[in-house]
């Protein structure tokens, strides 16, 4: 019942990892960004509440202290500041990412039926899930023109490994969550500076602008 | 003789209760928009109104247009039939196949499209046209998800996934479970034409899809449209509730037990038609070349529900 709910929790995180794939508004991404890391957070909570563990109620806090509240609101600032337009370009078009999605998700569940994971675990099925996160954020930051979208391909991608963390290995030690919590933060702060910095200097923040600097 | 009576009770449940999902949308929505709204049982006088006028046909129909709105209202009226509602004895149980269901379906939906472009107006045929690709697109959606509960159950007659489903299956498989519920609504909403794929509200020459179709309907034609596509959608949510709200299916033949059945029947509906009309309120409708993309976030949710149930 227990790793049901959990199993339940990581279906959630997918649906709204595919759902980022979909998305073509800015606004809109950030906001499911948000709720996607208000699963990871209760995922993390419940946990802690089976296991009893007071690092994962801290953990579980800080998750959404920063991924819920901090980060969307900086990426909100970031996006007002630069008046960008708020519409997703991609590389490869909506429809198709999401063949290609599929394709990956299935790819995941097929690997980790080899992949013996030793000890104690609370799901079988939550790896294949995060897994599938992890290479749904990685896909949204290499299919994504605009900077800002990269970031949120990473912070998908970082939800990912949080999730596969907390609930295939009942959490790291504190001073480690600590440590990635901080990457994360400081990673968001300074890509947000550095898109900035670049809107600035030459009034497009499109990667391929970057791109022809080197004269 | 008991099992016949339930099954027409059960038929007759399904046809009544069809025009008052819409009634309880739209008052719903009206009450949201903090307007009194008409009556939850509008759509009946409706119909009632409108079986009483003359139909009046372009000079341009065929006889297309004479049979078209009796198919297109007789095939959700038939299938009908098929459907459990709150026992699993149903006028057609012995074939009541839920690949025959959404099959004989698309009859009704391709006689409506034939309907659409038989009085040469050239809204009907733009109509028909974006009506043919929305069922397109939704189509394979919905059949993943049927196999996925197909697959479950080990059949795929309609009484014997729900009789399974309220076994307590639900929570078996979560992960899969929760997929299916999600792409199955996106295949309701696009089947039945609410707001994001589709307004039923609005007659705006430029979004509509249902509405252009049945533009040129008067009359009986249109009652007998608007049952069709009532019953439509009536169908469908039968078959998510009990699939997804798996309470109310009982075996026992008692006055007390059918009762109940009728009266949780009558709730879940109502509930899914609050919760449609919430969706509504709280979405814009999607331009058109979007639709595709949604479509496809159904699909791919519907082929995860079935991966992560084999896999």
């Amino acid at each position: 019942m227990f790793s049901d709910f959990i199993e339940l929790i990581g279906a959630f995180v997918l649906v709204l990892a595919i759902l980022q794939i979909s998305s073509d508004r800015l606004f809109f991404s950030v906001k499911v960004y948000a709720l996607q890391s208000f699963f990871v957070a209760l995922s993390i909570f419940v946990i802690g509440l089976y296991s009893s563990s007071n690092d994962l109620y801290i953990s579980a806090f800080l998750t959404l202290l920063i991924k819920v509240i901090i980060i969307p609101f900086t990426l909100f600032e970031a996006i007002k500041e630069m008046k960008i337009k708020r519409e997703i370009e991609t590389y490869i078009n909506i429809t198709n990412s999401l063949m290609i999605i599929s394709s990956i998700i299935i790819i995941s569940f097929i690997l980790t039926r080899y992949i013996d994971l030793g000890g104690e675990i609370i799901s079988k099925k939550i790896f294949p899930i995060s897994l599938s996160i992890i290479f749904v954020g990685a896909f949204i930051m290499v299919s994504r023109k605009k900077p800002i979208t990269q970031l949120i391909g990473f912070l998908t991608l970082e939800n990912g490994i949080m999730l596969a963390a907390t609930s295939v290995t009942y959490g790291m030690p504190l001073i480690v969550e600590i440590g990635i919590f901080f990457d994360v933060i400081v990673g968001a702060t300074m890509a947000t500076i550095i898109i900035h910095h670049i809107n600035e200097t030459v009034d497009d923040i499109d990667e391929r602008t970057v791109e022809n600097f080197e004269e | 003789m008991a099992d016949f009576l339930i099954a027409i009770l059960q038929f007759i449940l399904i046809i009544t209760i069809a025009p008052l999902i819409s009634g309880i949308i739209h008052k719903t929505k009206s009450l949201l928009r903090g307007s009194k709204g008409a009556s939850i049982f509008q759509p009946y006088y409706n119909i009632l109104k409108l079986f009483q006028k003359e139909v009046v046909l372009s000079k341009d129909a065929s006889w297309i247009s004479i049979i078209a709105p009796y198919i297109v209202a007789a095939v959700p009226i038939v299938l009908a039939g098929f459907l459990p509602v709150f026992n699993s004895h149903t006028l057609f149980s012995f074939n009541s196949d839920i690949i025959a269901l959404v099959y004989t379906l698309a009859l009704g939906t391709f006689f409506l499209a034939l309907y659409g472009f038989d009085q040469a107006s050239s809204f009907g045929g733009l109509g028909s046209s974006r009506e043919m690709m929305v069922a397109s697109l939704a189509e394979p959606a919905l059949m993943m998800v049927i196999f996925t509960f197909a697959l479950q159950s080990n059949s795929t007659n309609i009484s014997t996934i729900f009789e399974h489903m309220h076994k307590g299956e639900f929570l078996q498989f979560p992960v899969s479970s929760i997929f299916a519920l999600m792409a199955l609504y996106f295949v309701i909403i696009a089947e039945s034409g609410r707001i994001p794929i589709d307004n039923p509200e609005t007659h705006l020459e430029l979004t509509m899809i249902h509405e252009a179709m049945i533009l040129d309907a008067s009359g009986r034609s249109l009652a007998l449209l608007e049952i069709g596509s009532f019953i439509k959608t009536a169908i469908f949510l039968t078959l998510f509730s009990n699939i997804f709200i798996p309470f109310g299916l009982y075996e026992a033949n008692s006055f007390l037990a059918i009762f109940l059945g009728i009266l949780i029947y009558i709730i879940k509906m109502s509930l899914l038609a609050v919760i449609i009309a919430i969706g509504e309120m709280s979405l814009a409708k999607l331009r058109y070349f979007r639709i595709p993309d949604a479509m496809m976030f159904g699909f791919v949710l519907s082929l995860i529900s079935m991966i992560v149930y084999r896999l």
